[in-house]
């Protein structure tokens, strides 16, 4: 079964993402800050990371760079509300670049075209 | 001298002694004196001037321990005989020394006292006289030398082996040299530290020859200039004829020759002064007959006296005859009063001229006595000066023409006006005085001059009555014009009819007309019957003048037309000063039609500027939505993400239960509900997205502002919101408030949202007021309202974005209202209290903060 790390502050979301995926034949963790994410990193391997940018403490664009230099090839999509750092050169490693919307569709395609 | 004229003092302690001996003397006629007490004999010898002391050795023993001093006795020339006894020959010696002359033995005899006696008198005698000789001698020396020290000049003797023998004060200070060792000196080595003699000295000279010598010498002083001495040396003769010594006398003339030099100089340059001077400058004899002339008076005159003036006698100079001038100078010469007269007309006889001359005469008069011993006179030839004045004059009298002309433009915009205004200045006689005057006006896009307007009479009759009519009234410029507007009757009807029908197309490359439009050059033209250029052919036919000035008309640096002048009725000769005038005329007038044009335009451009003001008030309108979104925008920003992360769960989940919902009761009208809550969640987001979209920074512009001003626009931009419930305004300003630190169009937004809101709060009618307070720190803005007030539960949630009581409400405006209060470093507060009312209270910094 493919595993998939949700990395978001909204625990509203997080449940949403889990529930969501979850039934989509995922099997998914959740982490509500980069640095806990960091450590499920160390702990499990990952298909694919779907990582929040606005966050308390470190923000996603960070966390990715970090993600990255230890697991250079973690799949990673960033799910924002911001669409605004989609052209910061920093996203730009990222394999995806979503805007957080209500239809997970979008989310679920990119992810099984990542992942199968 | 008898024996009675002398007096005898005799002391002797011996009485018998005493008494034996002014026997003797008494009987040999002498006056005598006689004591035995020492005291006695000092007081006798006191009061009375003896000429013969004798004295006992004893007596004279005390009276020299008491002082009776040798000293004192020869002050008084007494001689002094001593009587020692026992032949004591030691004791008369040292007598002697002690200052007696003589001394006798006692027992005296009487032949040897009287012997003695006379000798002692002899003897002083002698030495009375020799005394004054020597007295003589030096006082007659002391006077000498004064005198010799006294001269101002020195002096000095030399011998014949040229040594000084004495030199006197005057020249030993001059030679600033110590008194010592002059005497004997070598007179060159004293006074040149020379070692031979000098040679321009001539004292040798008068050593030999015996006769006295003058000369001069030039010296060089110590500084460099030259100072100069007169010498006078003269002999001294011995008995025997021979030169033994040369009396020099030495004078420094130098100040009086720099005085004489100094003279002579201006005495030269005087001379040359008269002889170069412009004027004519001649004097005469107390006849009037001409004794010295100047260059300049003999060229005045040449043409009459081509040789010479002088001898003539003033009177008969023909160029004075019957000016006045020459009975002037008779006056002067008689009564020695002086005279000047500015503007004399002299003729010059051969050349056929009159110059004016400036002729000034004043008598010469002796120097001891007042007689009048001639006369000195000055001709100055002033003829251009005074031509020179007279174009001054009329000059004067041509501007004030122009000064005229130009205050009458400046009364007008009107162009007719300022066509007449040129026209009468160019004919009336008070102006230019031209018979006629044209203008024409020249139409740049059609390429054609066409006649505008004339003013002048038709023929000389009407020329004779009209200017006649002009003269008896001596009207100004002015009252001329007011005269030709006033007078409704058409005027210059001819002359009019002529230029109206004068229509030129330019086609011509030269030839006046090109000149005068495209070079801008006035000219007079004299039309020839076979001149080539048709130009002038066609305006002198036009005219039916020949003759005639034309001047441009220029305005903003183009031609405009011309204006044309004549002389048809008198003939008169058009001068180069009349074309000048006239031009002048012409470029007062294309300046006035400027001006006119000017005034015009600007008209013009008052109303596009007062339609662009409107446009302008309508588009701060549109600026002032445009800005209010901007503000809406930014803080919209800050609110959207916020808001997305909710949507996205609603909308979320909302799918996740519309998926499930199938499986309990009621399924479609859940679903219904469902897909309608989906629905709007799809909208909100889309609302966030376009605001999103929406969103630029904005920069506040920050500046000192008037709130007062700033609420009262607010107000106005209100009026129709205010106007539509019946809702009171108060304000209560105080001081403080006209000068605040802030973005005003944020702060109009503020009002906006906090006036807006209070309206909506209160029903049909109620009382919005504005309380302002402030100090250097913070001002403080209370808006209140006596609406239905804000409930507990919803105070907090105030400025929270997207909090809304009211259906159409964005719920932003509290939000944007807060976060500028915020940017600007302010607060607002709010207190209310339900059914009566809220107060909002905002507090702003006055002052722009450091950051």
């Amino acid at each position: 079964m493919k595993k998939i790390l949700v990395v978001d502050d909204e625990e509203n979301l997080r449940i949403l993402y889990k529930e969501e995926l979850t039934g989509e034949g995922y099997d998914v963790d959740v982490a509500d800050s980069a640095e806990s994410a960091f450590k499920q990193l160390d702990e499990n391997t990952y298909n694919a990371v779907i990582l929040d940018i606005q966050m308390p403490g470190m923000n996603g664009l960070e966390a990715m760079s970090r993600i990255l230099h230890k697991h250079r090839q973690q799949a990673i999509i960033l799910n924002t509300a911001y669409s605004q750092f989609k052209d910061d050169f920093e996203s730009w490693s990222a394999d995806a670049y979503l805007v957080k919307t209500s239809d997970l569709t979008e989310l679920k395609n990119k992810i099984r075209e990542l992942i199968g | 001298m008898k024996n009675k004229d002398y007096k005898i003092l005799v002391g002797d302690t011996d009485t018998e002694s005493l008494a034996w001996i002014k026997k003797i003397l008494l009987e040999e006629d002498f006056g005598v004196w006689t004591s035995s007490d020492t005291g006695e004999i000092f007081r006798i010898n006191e009061s009375g001037d003896f000429d013969l002391l004798i004295f006992d050795i004893k007596i004279y023993a005390q009276l020299i321990e008491n002082n009776f001093s040798i000293e004192s006795r020869e002050e008084r020339d007494a001689p002094i005989i001593i009587m020692t006894t026992d032949d004591d020959f030691d004791l008369a010696f040292s007598a002697v020394k002690k200052g007696a002359v003589d001394f006798l033995d006692k027992p005296v005899r009487v032949k040897r006292l009287l012997i003695t006696i006379r000798n002692a008198l002899w003897h002083s005698t002698q030495i009375k006289q020799i005394r004054r000789d020597q007295e003589e001698l030096a006082s007659l020396k002391e006077l000498y030398e004064r005198i010799i020290n006294g001269i101002d000049y020195g002096l000095v003797v030399l011998n014949n082996e040229l040594r000084i023998d004495s030199i006197n004060e005057h020249l030993r200070k001059r030679q600033r040299k110590g008194t010592t060792d002059i005497i004997g000196e070598n007179c060159y080595q004293y006074f040149y530290n020379q070692g031979t003699i000098c040679e321009k000295c001539r004292v040798r000279e008068v050593f030999e020859k015996g006769i006295p010598v003058k000369y001069n010498l030039v010296n060089k002083a110590v500084g460099g200039s030259n100072y100069y001495l007169e010498v006078e040396a003269f002999p001294l003769f011995d008995k025997r004829g021979e030169v033994t010594k040369v009396v020099q006398l030495i004078k420094d003339i130098t100040q009086r020759i720099q005085l004489e030099r100094e003279l002579l100089e201006k005495k030269e340059y005087l001379e040359s002064l008269v002889e170069h001077a412009p004027i004519g400058i001649f004097s005469t004899d107390s006849h009037g007959f001409i004794q010295t002339v100047n260059p300049a008076f003999a060229k005045l005159t040449e043409s009459e006296a081509p040789s010479d003036p002088i001898g003539m006698n003033v009177l008969d100079i023909e160029s004075f005859k019957d000016t006045g001038v020459d009975k002037a100078f008779g006056r002067v010469l008689k009564e020695g009063k002086p005279f000047e007269a500015d503007v004399v007309h002299c003729r010059v006889q051969d050349k056929g001229e009159t110059l004016i001359c400036s002729v000034q005469g004043v008598p010469l008069k002796g120097i001891e006595d007042d007689e009048i011993t001639g006369l000195i006179a000055t001709v100055a030839n002033v003829t251009e000066k005074w031509k020179l004045e007279e174009s001054y004059l009329k000059r004067i009298i041509e501007l004030s023409i122009f000064k005229e002309i130009g205050e009458l433009f400046q009364g007008t915009n009107d162009l007719d006006d300022i066509y007449t205004i040129a026209l009468i200045g160019v004919t009336a006689g008070q102006g230019l005085g031209f018979n006629r005057a044209f203008l024409l006006r020249y139409d740049r896009n059609e390429n054609i001059l066409y006649g505008e307007k004339a003013v002048g009479p038709s023929d000389a009759l009407e020329a004779g009555r009209i200017w006649s009519d002009l003269y008896r009234k001596n009207l100004s410029l002015q009252e001329v014009f007011t005269h030709y507007k006033g007078d409704p009757e058409e005027k210059d009807t001819r002359v009019n009819e002529i230029i109206k029908k004068l229509r030129i197309p330019i086609t011509w490359e030269e030839g006046f007309l090109h000149n005068i439009l495209f070079k801008y050059i006035p000219e007079k033209i004299t039309y020839e019957r076979d001149s080539e250029y048709t130009d002038q052919k066609l305006i002198a036919d036009t005219l039916g003048c020949g003759t005639f000035a034309a001047a441009p008309l220029i305005s903003r640096g183009k031609s405009e037309g011309l204006i044309i002048a004549d002389n048809l009725i008198t003939g008169k000769e058009i001068t180069t000063e009349d074309i000048n005038r006239l031009s002048i005329i012409a470029n007062q007038s294309g300046a006035a039609i400027e001006n006119s044009q000017l005034l015009k335009s600007l008209g013009e451009k008052v109303e596009a500027l007062r339609q662009a003001n409107l446009d302008l008030t309508k588009n701060r309108d549109l600026l002032w939505r445009a800005e209010r979104l901007s503000v809406i925008g930014e803080v919209a920003a800050t609110v959207a993400h916020e808001i997305r992360n909710p949507l996205t769960s609603i909308g979320g989940f909302t799918r996740a239960v519309l998926r499930e919902i199938e499986v309990i009761d009621k399924v479609d009208t859940n679903k219904r509900f469902l897909a309608i809550i989906l629905e709007e969640v799809k909208r909100l987001e889309r609302i966030v997205n376009e605001t999103l979209e929406f969103v630029s920074p904005v920069t506040p512009r920050f500046d000192y502002e008037d709130l007062e001003t700033i609420i009262e626009q607010t107000f106005n931009m209100m009026s129709g919101e205010i106007s539509e419930k019946n809702i009171l305004i108060t304000r209560d300003f105080h001081q403080g408030i006209h000068s605040v630190w802030i973005d005003s169009d944020q702060i109009r937004q503020v009002l906006l949202n906090l006036f807006r809101n209070a309206i909506h709060a209160m029903e049909d009618e109620g009382m919005l007021s504005v309380i302002t307070e402030g100090d250097s720190e913070n001002i403080r803005i209370h808006i209140s309202d006596t609406g239905h007030g804000i409930p507990e539960e919803n105070k907090n949630k105030l400025f929270t974005a997207f909090f809304t009581t009211k259906s159409t409400g964005s719920g932003l405006g509290l939000t944007i209202t807060s976060q500028i209060i915020k940017n600007h470093g302010g607060s607002i507060e709010v207190e209310s209290k339900e059914g009566e009312g809220s107060t909002f209270l905002i507090t702003l910094p006055t002052h722009k903060r450091e950051e």
